[in-house]
Parts: structure tokens; sequence; C-alpha cells
């Protein structure tokens, strides 16, 4: 039987076309495992106690939290993004819509700060449980135009593209592994135990809790 | 001495006349806007543009060099769009030499290219779909290239330019499945049949797995938030269902067009941003379908299909086929600028038709030479309104009537 020659040239295609393709996933693997830096050698203490939301969004930065998967344990998301008003002018428009995206430019607040942790890496997805009690209502107000609703949850997207998933307590969609959970005490109460069920159940897994336990203006 | 093509040099100066003449005076439109202005936040930051995420993010990359490097005014955020305008009209040239190995077919359809209303529109703004026909092209031109000389590395620059072309818009996945499949095609019986494991794992990896990571390296800003490959697949889906549920309401209080594929081929279709009825002078009327060619890429295609037999042309046909049925077909709305896409295949398409129909009947040569005379003297009228040069609107108002009626 004739014994077929290894054609050198395909052999060195295929290498260098593996070469650039592995590359490429490479870079973006690192890229996402650099920046998803929940530090864990600075978290001191598992359970932070916070005020408002301006706190959080500097524990986050004092513990250099980034890429995180957040359960949101409340009633609203917290994620209202800076009004825009188009001009006649297209450049001051461009002007205009990148502040909307600059971190630097938006004012905390009680309404926003879970979207200033979204546009500043903190938060890369979000499960917000609210209670059942609350669910039917919740639902209506937070039907945003790429959520749909599934069988016991909201499915889809933030504006920029997060994923987002809503669900009651009683039924809850929970995340794999929650990097951080925020827990706002004065519209979730019985929050604590939720969260202790869900973890002896093997249900959940998490990082950092933070409790919200003063609902203030900033 | 190799004699000069002057056919490339002069075309191509025509199409870069058409699409940098009054350039600064264009004014911005609002979807250049959108794209322009979250740029630099993806490539700091990796945050997609609100609304817009779904697209895949290549676009972002060449607007990102040319602010960068040109510093950021109209003609930075324009420059790429320009380039890949003139680059698509040079690149129909070489393919429609490739194909039908005729410079007359390849001087009139990249001068039909160079002159349309709807490319020369679309390579005027900062705007993905120039890019997009751009790669299309290169893609291919560089399988034409392959099946003539089947040298194996001409694979990586297929796949790469496959990469980037379906990581600007999904809109050229078709034209990925034609590629593929012409390439099996031509290596079945050597390779596929005898089961060549070398050959079969280079296609493998050069058709398939360098497109699928020149996909995911556009999105390598994105992955600054801290994704995982596994959560970039499953953006992929949210991506697919996000951009599946764009309804004709989504956007219409913006544009006010909801346009079906298939009335591209019938009415004379424009896309405009603003009122064109305002005084005399015409404002922000963007892109024009060129009736008389768009009407004749129907019965042009079935006779080419009918008397053209060599299998490039098959290619192309199946490249055609795969690209504009899935169009026609799809239930959600979709607007002029994926037409800009198929600009090229049209001009390819009834530049051949004219010239063999010449060719056929010499005693007519003389009426279609007028006939070509007056569809390039068309894209020219309606070039002021594109490039926004003010124009008295009086000229121009039986002609808007009619793509109002039908836009």
């Amino acid at each position: 039987m004739k014994k077929k020659n290894l054609n050198w040239k395909d052999l060195a295609v295929a290498i260098v076309a593996l070469l650039i393709s592995l590359s490429f996933v490479f870079s973006a693997y690192i890229t996402g495992k650099r920046n998803a830096t929940l530090s864990k050698a600075s978290l001191k203490s598992k359970k932070i106690k916070i005020e408002n939301g301006f706190e959080f969004l500097n524990e986050m930065e004092e513990k250099n939290i980034k890429g995180g998967s957040l359960l949101l344990l409340d009633e609203s998301l917290h994620t209202d993004i800076p009004t825009f008003t188009p001009t006649l002018d297209p450049q001051e428009n461009i002007k205009n819509l990148r502040e909307i995206y600059n971190p630097k430019k938006i004012t905390p607040n009680e309404e926003n700060f879970i979207y200033l942790a979204i546009i500043e890496n903190r938060i890369k997805n979000i499960y917000l449980v609210v209670p059942s009690k609350k669910w039917e209502k919740v639902k209506k107000e937070l039907l945003l135009p790429f959520l749909k609703p599934t069988k016991n949850s909201l499915v889809g997207t933030f504006y920029d593209g997060t994923p987002i998933t809503i669900s009651p307590s009683n039924s809850p969609v929970l995340p794999k592994r929650a990097s951080i959970i925020l827990l706002n005490e004065s519209s979730f109460p019985q929050g604590e135990k939720y969260i202790k069920t869900w973890t002896e159940k093997g249900k959940l897994h998490f990082d950092l809790i933070f409790l919200l336990q003063k609902e203030e203006g900033i | 001495m190799k004699k000069i093509d002057w056919n490339i040099p002069v075309i191509s100066f025509i199409a870069l006349f058409l699409r940098v003449f009054n350039i600064l005076g264009e004014v911005m439109v609002c979807d250049e806007g959108l794209i322009i202005a979250p740029v630099f936040n993806f490539f700091e930051r990796g945050i997609l543009p609100f609304r817009n995420w779904h697209h895949p993010p290549l676009r972002y990359f060449f607007l990102y060099l040319s602010s960068k490097f040109l510093g950021e005014d109209i003609l930075a955020y324009r420059f790429h769009s320009i380039i890949f305008g003139v680059g698509s009209v040079i690149l129909l040239y070489f393919l429609a030499l490739k194909i039908f190995k005729s410079k007359e077919i390849a001087a009139l359809s990249s001068l039909f290219l160079a002159t349309d209303p709807l490319h020369t529109a679309f390579s005027r703004l900062a705007i993905e779909d120039s890019q997009l026909t751009f790669f299309i092209l290169l893609s291919l031109l560089l399988t034409l290239k392959y099946s003539e000389k089947r040298e194996s590395w001409l694979l990586i620059p297929i796949g790469f330019t496959l990469g980037l072309s379906i990581a600007t818009k999904w809109l050229s996945l078709p034209i990925y499945l034609a590629v593929v499949l012409y390439v099996v095609y031509l290596n079945w019986n050597e390779t596929f049949r005898k089961i060549d494991y070398l050959k079969i794992t280079n296609f493998f990896i050069c058709l398939i797995l360098l497109p699928l990571s020149t996909y995911l390296f556009a999105f390598l800003p994105w992955f600054q938030r801290g994704y995982t490959l596994n959560e970039w697949l499953n953006f992929q889906l949210l991506m697919a269902r996000s951009a599946g549920g764009v309804s004709p309401t989504d956007y219409g209080h913006l544009i006010g067009l909801s346009h079906h594929a298939f009335k591209w081929f019938i009415f004379p279709i424009s896309f405009s941003y603003s009122n064109v009825l305002e005084g005399s002078i015409i404002k922000s009327v963007t892109g024009f379908i060129h009736p008389p060619l768009w009407l004749l890429f129907v019965p042009a295609f079935i006779y080419l299909l009918r008397s053209e037999e060599s299998e490039k042309f098959y290619f192309l046909s199946a490249s055609i086929f795969l690209f504009i049925f899935p169009l026609i077909l799809m239930n959600r709305p979709v607007y002029l600028y994926s037409a800009t896409s198929f600009t090229p295949f049209v001009a390819l398409i009834t530049a051949t038709f004219f010239y063999k129909l010449r060719e056929k009947n010499t005693k007519y040569a003389q009426i279609i030479d007028i006939l070509l005379v007056i569809i390039i003297c068309y894209s020219l009228f309606l070039f002021p309104l594109e490039a926004e040069i003010p124009v008295p609107y009086r000229l121009y108002q039986p002609l808007l009537n009619i793509y109002a009626l039908f836009s």
C-alpha cells in the first residue's frame, strides 16, 4: 500500500490558523478573568452594613470589586439612567450622550446607584429577587423594553446588554455563584432568612453580602 | 511591461470624489451619533451602547481608530466608511473580472457601484454598512482566488475576513455559508470523499474556528467587564433574541420607515431623516434605491442564470440567493441600510446583463449605450441630495414625491 506523504504546507496552515484562533480566544478569556476581581484577600468581613447606595459604591471601589454577579434582594433595580434630550446640534448630542455613560459625570443617588455600579464595571449581571407579596406590582413596574416575562420571572437585559433576571422570593431564580448580595432590609425584611435557607439548601453561594439598613437620601 | 489598467484609478477617483465632496457640510444623522457616542466608552470600559447593544461590535473598531488618529471631527468619524466604500468599488472590479473575465463588465459594474445613490450615501456616513460590504466582497474575491489556485494558505485570509464580516453585522452569515459550501464542494472528491484528515482539520480550523474566534475577538473590550467565555455564549443568545424581536414600532418614531426587502426590487424607496419638503433646500435625504437597476435585477439575474455556465458564476448566484432570501422572508423589519451590502450584486448582475445584451444585439448597441448613460446620469442627478448640496427643490419635487409615495 502506498504511504501517503504528509503535506507540510497544509500542516503549517492548520498550525498558523489554530495559533491565531487560540490567541484570540485566550486574549478574550484572560481579559475577562483579569477584570473579574473580587479580591478575596481584602474581604475582612463577609457581611458589610451600609446605609445607602453611595456607601455601596464606595465599598465596591475600596474592595476593588469588578465584574461581579449581583443578587439584589429588593423591590427596585435602582438603575435610573440620566435623561438625554436631543438637540439640533449633532456634535452636542454626542457630547451629551457620552455623559450618560460617564460615571464621573453622574451624581449618585438612591435611584441610580446600581446603574453606576454597572457602568463602572462593578457588576456584570443582576439577579433581582423581590418579596413574593410585591411580585405582581414589581412585575408591572419593571417590565423594561428588553425584559420578557417567562413562567415565574422576567428575563432579559438592561439597556446596555447587562443580563437581568427578576423573580419572586417564593420561586427565585438565583445565580450559580453570586459575588455580591445586596439586601435592602427596608423593602425585604425577611431577606436574611431567605439567604440562610438558600445557602443551607446549597442553592446559593456567595462571596460578600451588603446589608442596606436604612434607605435615606444620599 | 505590464499595461496599466486605467479603469481602476479613474473609477476609484470618481468613487472617492462622490464620497468626499461636501462631506464636512453634510449634517450628521442621529444613527451616526448613536454609534459615535459610545465608541470610547466601549473601548475603555466595555460598555455597549444603549439599545443598540445587540449589534456585533466590530463597527466600533475602525471608527475608534480613525477618531483616535485623526481627531474628533466629522471627517474622522466618517473616514473609515469612505475608505471601505471606495475599497468596495475596487473589489467589485476585481470580482467581476474574476467571474466574467471581461474588463468592460468589471468597469461598468464598478462604475455603477461608484455612482450608486445608496452605496454612495452610506459610504459617507459613520454607519457600518460600507464596512460590511467591503468584507463581504473581500471574502468572495479571496474564495474565487482559492478556487483557482487551491492554495491552502488562502483559507486563513478567507476565514479571517469572514469573521470580520460577521463581527460587523450578522447580515453576512449567509455569505459565510455560501463560502463554506463552495470550498467543501471544490474539495469534495479530493478531500472529503477520500477522508484526508489533515485537510479536513485544516478546513475546520480555517473556516469554522478562525471566523468564530475572530468574531469573538471583536468583543475583546466587552470582556473588560469581567465576563467569561460561557457568559459570552449566553450573550449571543440574548443578542439574537433582542435583534430578532425588533418590531416596526421600535424605531418607527425615529425614521418612520419599515421596509420589507422584496420592496427594494419593485419600488423606488428612499431613506431620510428629516423632512424633504422644507423650503427650497432639501435636507438630510440619505439614501435612494436606484429604480432602473433594482427593477432590472430580477430579470437580469434570471437571464444570466440561463446563459452563464461557469462554476464561479454559480458560486456568485448561490451567494446572492442565500443573502437575499432570508431577508425577504424575514418577519422583522429590514431597513434600507441592509440593501447597501446587496448593491454590489445589483451593480454586477445588471452591468453583466447590459454587456451581454449589447454583445448579442449589436444593432441595439447605441440604444443600450444611451441607456447606460441615463442610468449613470440618474445616479449623479441624485448625488446633491445625498451630499446635502443645496439644490432648487422644484427640480427634484416630482421625483421625491414618487419616492415619498413608496417609502
